[in-house]
């Protein structure tokens, strides 16, 4: 009996969204310094990309350990102390690699599937 | 910060655990992630849930993360959006329409009984009150917010809000304290049901059950919805628990000292001394004085707590608070101002007069002054006094007419009884009453004592119709009563005084009466017009007074206020004494003669006298600190004396086992006596008499305050008066008296009349006054000798306003006749007394308004019209200086024919 259809587009998407969360947490770290939880409540603003809060926690311990995020700690008067996030200079670099990357492959998909819906 | 539950807490941990073991696992950095993840949380569920962090904000926090797995990458997100409520506990609220109820029953209902309440005092009247305080109707109205704040609470249930700790803080206070005053308004229950049944009324009297019920109802419905809410059931009861402590401390607060008071009072007044000695001692110590003043009138207080109400009927209760006010301050409960309502609005206040009203109302027509009333005071007072004089410029006999006429006002909306203790001079008599009746003088019936006071008990008591009545309740001091003074209306009496002036130094001095004790008001603004007049002898009186001359007649005038009418050393009016002793004075009244003569006392015996000081150790003394001088004193004392001193104080303490020489040590040791609360003199009397009684030539210089209470039996006393009466050397043992503060003494007026009992009055300083009584052993310089016949001997010497001689004479002949407890002479002195119109210890004066009350009691106020006294109109005066001017030319022409003609003494 074949799987449901379901289940096979979700791991494609959850690796999709994978993917695309890290480039979102770059680009948004390109910008300005954030903290954690500030972070992730904007993530989640974006309809579909985060369906799990906690799954963009794990993305920033990996991003600190390979040097791409520089961190610091602040005090807050209203709740526990706040971890900021910023890119570091390789951050930076590897934000503007993915971004590129990721305009190559949008314009290619794109134009995919525009000329597949044409031929159909 | 927000307290979390210890569900929600350990939920928590759990979660972290799991992400920190499946990051390991995946090579993350798992303290940095759990790290991140508590802050998340944490951020999350303290903006959303408020104080309280549940288990169920935690669910729903977690939901939103995902689960470990799903963070930590391992496993694969549903496309299914997660639906934190989907795992949510369902909650339960109330039943349909319940919150309708339970704002009727639990709200609206107790709310209108609490201001129906606070307006009128219904409750308070019929059993108890329940908010005699600020205090206890903040109480209920924070138990009424309480209920909608968990009605509240539980409406948002539904609609997910969170419940915070001050929902079950809030709820356990409501249900204890509507617990409490269920029980304590459980008795009148049953009459509420029957009220309802009946009339359709008193739904009032469920408001305690209404409130517990609802209470109780809103707690089950929080505990059944714990489960659903994640709340751990041990939290919700340290809530729980908090809310009744916090309600308990505010009932202790409240109620505690009405506790403390009402405990204290009853070993206080225990039948078993030593717990009384305890009970005192701790209500003197937590200076619980207006407690015990407040219980003096059986007022009504009681709470959440226990009740502190007097049963009516229980007039030992009171009675022994009064004493015990007594013991505690050495003041009379009387002589303070009433205490006020503790908090009451127009209608409370209103209910507490009504219930002061039936209190009042046990008093009238009774034989004691009794509590200060509402609403009642004197309005104007008016004294003038006629003293004699002679043709020398002296007072001649030293008497003295007074009439004090005096107005009672009352500005409550009750009928008030007037009930005021007169100080007379010392040695007077009453002999007018005359009561204003519809703006008309009614004179007075004069009868024997317990028919008058039958007839104004009859009159005042029963029909409540216009009496007055002055009876003599102890040597110098009358009653005088009168009822009713009508609700806001005035009631004007007269009373006429016959007075001895008291003559020492060689002054005659003339002390006005005034009030010693009273259960009316007097303003801080009243003043009594004072207006003292004499033919040819000149009056000076105090600073206050004016002495001048006007047509011939001298007159010392002014207005006092009370206090200095009240003040023994003030007010005094001063007359030269006349220059000769041993002058006789007769008069005539109707059918009775009478003479006096002035005479010196006998020269003491050379022989040393044994003196014996008793001092009052009430507090009221150390008000004489300023104008008591114990070595001045002592040192006027006679230098051959012998002098002991027994000091009343919480023990009787004597100065030393036998008597010495006067000395400073005996002013050292007066001095440093502890002078506290009121004492009882009795039993240092009674060992003053023992102890003087084996000594020849016995003197008791007795110095005290005010004891306007039995603290004893005066029957032992009695035995060493009556048994005892003489010393060693056979001469009578002589009590001097002097009342050193102003104010009623129950043991001289019951003992006063027995023999060797001697007043000292008061006059100019206290200082000077107890070195006269120290040095000379007597109150004044003469004694006045009456004998109750005609003497054609007597001189009269010129003398005007000599007609009082024969009310004087009867006046003594009656304390003496007290004095031997001869009855069949009591009897036949009382028609004398009656008929000289006197108000004697056998005889009284009373004024009725209609002729058949006096005709039922046999009364008749017409009888011996002839005897009223009054003051000489100024048209008198004119005669009066004639018939001096007579008597002046008969007595020269007497002498002249009769050379060898002496003076007769009696």
């Amino acid at each position: 009996m074949p799987a449901p259809p379901e289940m096979d587009l979700s791991n494609w998407i959850t690796q999709l969204r994978k993917g695309l969360l890290e480039l979102c947490i770059v680009s948004l770290l390109g910008k300005r310094e954030m903290y954690a939880y500030d972070l992730v409540k904007r993530l989640a603003r974006i309809p579909g990309l985060v369906l799990t809060e906690g799954t963009v926690y794990p993305l920033l311990s990996r991003l600190n350990a390979a040097g791409l995020v520089e961190t610091r700690l602040e005090e807050s008067p209203t709740g526990p102390a706040r971890k900021y996030y910023v890119l570091s200079d390789e951050g930076k670099q590897a934000m503007n690699l993915m971004q590129t990357y990721w305009a190559d492959l949008v314009n290619g998909v794109n134009q995919l599937l525009e000329s597949e819906e044409e031929h159909g | 910060m927000a307290e979390w539950t210890p569900e929600a807490g350990r939920r928590l941990q759990q979660y972290l655990e799991r992400v920190a073991e499946l990051s390991r696992a995946r090579g993350d950095d798992a303290d940095d992630i759990t790290q991140q993840l508590r802050a998340h949380i944490t951020t999350e569920t303290e903006s959303q849930s408020g104080a309280v962090v549940t288990l169920e904000h935690i669910n729903r926090a977690l939901a939103l993360l995902g689960t470990p797995e799903q963070v930590v990458g391992v496993e694969a997100v549903s496309v299914i959006e997660p639906r934190a409520e989907q795992s949510a506990p369902s909650v339960r609220g109330y039943g349909k329409n319940t919150s309708i109820y339970v704002w009727i029953l639990g709200v609206i209902i107790p709310a209108f009984s609490l201001g129906f309440e606070l307006f009128t005092g219904v409750m308070s009247q019929m059993y108890k009150d329940p908010i005699p305080t600020w205090g206890h109707l903040a109480a209920g109205v924070a138990l009424i917010g309480s209920i909608i704040y968990v009605d509240r609470t539980i409406t948002g249930l539904r609609a997910g809000k969170p419940v915070s700790r001050w929902a079950f803080i809030l709820n356990a206070y409501a249900t204890l304290v509507g617990a409490i005053y269920f029980a304590i308004y459980l008795p009148i229950l049953p009459i509420a049901v029957l009220a309802v049944a009946a009339f359709g009324l008193g739904i009032m009297g469920f408001s305690p059950l209404f409130v517990f019920a609802v209470s109780l109802g809103q707690m089950r419905i929080l505990y059944r919805n714990l489960p659903a809410l994640g709340i751990d059931t041990s939290w919700a009861r340290r809530r729980s628990l908090t809310g009744a402590a916090i309600a308990a401390a505010i009932l202790g607060v409240l109620n505690g000292p009405d506790l403390a008071g009402q405990t204290l009072l009853q070993m206080a007044t225990s039948d078993n001394p030593q717990t009384r000695s305890r009970g005192t001692w701790w209500l003197e110590t937590m200076h619980m004085e207006n407690y015990v003043l407040d219980s003096c009138y059986h007022r009504v207080v009681t709470g959440i707590g226990p009740t502190r109400r007097w049963n009516d009927a229980d007039i030992a209760n009171w009675r022994a608070c009064r004493e015990l006010y007594f013991r505690l301050t050495g003041v009379p409960y009387n002589s303070v101002p009433k205490p006020k309502p503790v908090f009451g609005l127009s209608g409370r206040s209103t209910a507490r007069n009504w219930q002061n009203q039936a209190i009042t109302n046990s008093e009238i027509g009774g034989t004691e002054v009794a509590g200060q009333v509402d609403g009642l005071s004197l309005s104007s007072s008016t004294l003038d006094a006629n003293a004699s004089s002679a043709e020398d410029g002296t007072a001649g006999p030293a008497i003295a007419y007074i009439e004090w006429v005096v107005e009672f006002k009352n500005t409550s909306d009750v009928q008030r009884e007037a009930r005021g203790q007169i100080a007379l001079p010392h040695g007077a008599v009453a002999s007018r009453l005359t009561l204003w009746i519809n703006g008309e003088e009614r004179e007075a019936a004069f009868g024997t004592r317990g028919q008058v006071r039958a007839a104004y008990q009859e009159v005042a008591v029963v029909q409540r119709r216009d009496p007055a009545l002055l009876s003599a309740v102890g040597p110098d001091t009358v009653l005088l009563q009168c009822f009713p003074v009508p609700a806001q209306g005035v009631m004007k009496v007269k009373v006429g005084i016959s007075a001895p002036l008291t003559i020492r130094n060689g002054k005659a001095y003339l002390r006005p009466p005034y009030f010693e004790e009273r259960n009316f008001g007097i303003p801080d603004d009243l003043e009594h017009h004072v207006w003292a007049e004499s033919a040819t002898a000149t009056l000076t009186g105090s600073r206050s007074l004016t002495a001048d001359a006007n047509g011939g007649k001298h007159s010392a005038h002014g207005k006092l206020t009370n206090d200095q009418l009240s003040n023994l050393t003030s007010g005094v009016i001063e007359l030269p004494a006349p220059n000769a002793m041993g002058i006789t004075y007769a008069d005539t009244l109707g059918s009775e003669s009478a003479s006096m003569t002035l005479r010196p006392y006998a020269a003491s015996s050379s022989d040393p006298v044994s003196i014996c000081l008793v001092i009052d150790g009430s507090a009221s003394m150390n008000q004489l600190e300023n104008s008591l001088d114990w070595r001045e004193m002592v040192n006027a004392l006679p230098a051959n004396a012998l002098v002991n001193a027994v000091f009343a104080g919480r023990d009787v303490e004597a100065w030393s086992r036998d008597f010495a020489s006067p000395s400073p040590a005996l002013a050292e040791w007066l001095t440093n006596r502890e002078y506290r609360g009121g004492r009882d003199p009795v039993p240092a009397l009674e060992k003053a008499w023992d102890m003087v009684s084996t000594k020849p030539h016995a003197v008791i210089l007795w110095i005290h305050g005010p004891l306007p209470i039995d603290l004893s039996s005066i029957d032992g006393l009695n035995q060493w008066l009556q048994r005892r009466p003489a010393s060693a050397s056979g001469e009578l043992i002589r009590l001097l008296e002097v009342s050193a503060v102003a104010g009623p003494n129950r043991v001289i007026e019951k003992c006063g009349d027995l023999a060797g009992i001697e007043r000292v009055p008061v006059i100019g300083s206290l200082k000077d006054t107890l070195a006269y009584a120290a040095k000379s052993l007597h109150g004044e310089d003469v004694e006045r000798v009456y004998t109750l016949a005609p003497d054609p001997a007597a001189s009269n010497a010129g003398a005007t306003a000599a007609a009082h001689v024969v009310r004087l004479a009867i006046n003594q002949r009656v304390h003496e006749a007290v004095r031997r407890q001869n009855k069949k002479e009591q009897s036949e002195l009382a028609d004398l007394a009656v008929k000289a119109r006197l108000v004697t210890p056998v005889s009284g004066a009373v004024v009725l308004e209609q002729q058949a009350q006096y005709t039922r009691h046999g009364l008749d106020p017409t009888r011996n019209e002839e005897a009223i006294p009054g003051i000489p109109e100024p048209e008198e005066w004119a005669l009066m200086a004639i018939a001096a001017c007579a008597l002046v030319f008969m007595l020269v022409r007497r002498k002249t024919q009769r050379p060898a003609s002496a003076h007769t003494a009696a």
